[in-house]
């Protein structure tokens, strides 16, 4: 299939890699602010596991396998609980604005 | 077969990242909550999902080829005495729970248990599932002695 049939997908994305780190749906979304919202396919790999070690350190992150066995990284249960506790707070602001 | 029936394309295909002592620590710290919420809850069968949360660490760290050396390093934390052989599983059940409860011959049932999931069990199998369905934990334990005496089965 001639390549020049699909100009809108350049294929010089095609050699960066895949993400290394398999990562949960609400900790990339984490790990993205952490990196001034720039996508993780295009960050920097040191930089995204400089900041994996440091959610890690301090209970945000934890490692886990996946059904099929792979390491991934996820959120932890006291990160959600935050995140899940900052929401209800906005709620209620919003609520008492009103 | 592999020691825990992990293959090597599983092992060899995450970016390991070091595992610092203050990581040790949380992971440590929330295996043993998990203990305290399943002692709370009065059901036993609320075992398992203490027995639960020392197969995924022990079984993470053995996925990045670790899990005896932060099996010692996490008993130098807790001042656990380990020993020569040391069993990842005894020794985070050893760290993350009190002695007073369990006792040597709990621990090594639990953790025969454990080794006997590890070998046997399918990833996407729920370890109480899987362990329930095999008879129980005693019975997950007998048989991973009978089977080092014996012929290695299927799954």
């Amino acid at each position: 299939m001639p390549v020049r049939a699909f100009p809108e997908f350049p294929t010089i994305n095609l050699k960066k890699e895949a993400m290394p780190f398999r990562m949960s749906r609400t900790l990339r979304f984490w790990v993205e602010v952490e990196c001034e919202g720039l996508d993780l396919r295009m960050a920097n790999n040191r930089e995204v596991a400089s900041i994996l070690r440091e959610f890690e350190g301090c209970g945000d992150a934890m490692r886990s396998l996946n059904m099929r066995g792979q390491v991934i990284w996820k959120a932890t249960r006291q990160m959600l609980d935050r995140l899940a506790d900052a929401e209800r707070e906005v709620e209620d602001e919003w609520a008492n604005e009103r | 077969m592999s020691l825990y029936g992990l293959n090597e394309s599983h092992r060899s295909g995450s970016q390991k990242l070091p595992y610092s002592n203050r990581a040790l620590e949380c992971d440590l710290t929330r295996v043993r909550e998990t203990w305290r919420k399943s002692r709370r809850q009065h059901d036993r069968f609320s075992v398992y999902n203490f027995l639960a949360a020392v197969f995924d660490l022990v079984m993470v760290w053995h996925a990045e080829d670790h899990a005896i050396d932060r099996a010692k390093r996490a008993l130098r934390l807790k001042g656990r005495p380990g020993g020569d052989h040391i069993d990842p599983f005894a020794a985070v059940i050893r760290c993350t729970s009190p002695r007073k409860k369990v006792d040597a011959k709990a621990l090594s049932k639990w953790a025969h248990a454990l080794r006997f999931a590890a070998e046997y069990k399918a990833s996407s199998e729920p370890l109480e599932h899987f362990m329930r369905r095999r008879g129980g934990i005693n019975a997950c334990a007998a048989e991973l002695s009978r089977l080092s005496r014996t012929e290695i089965p299927t799954r």
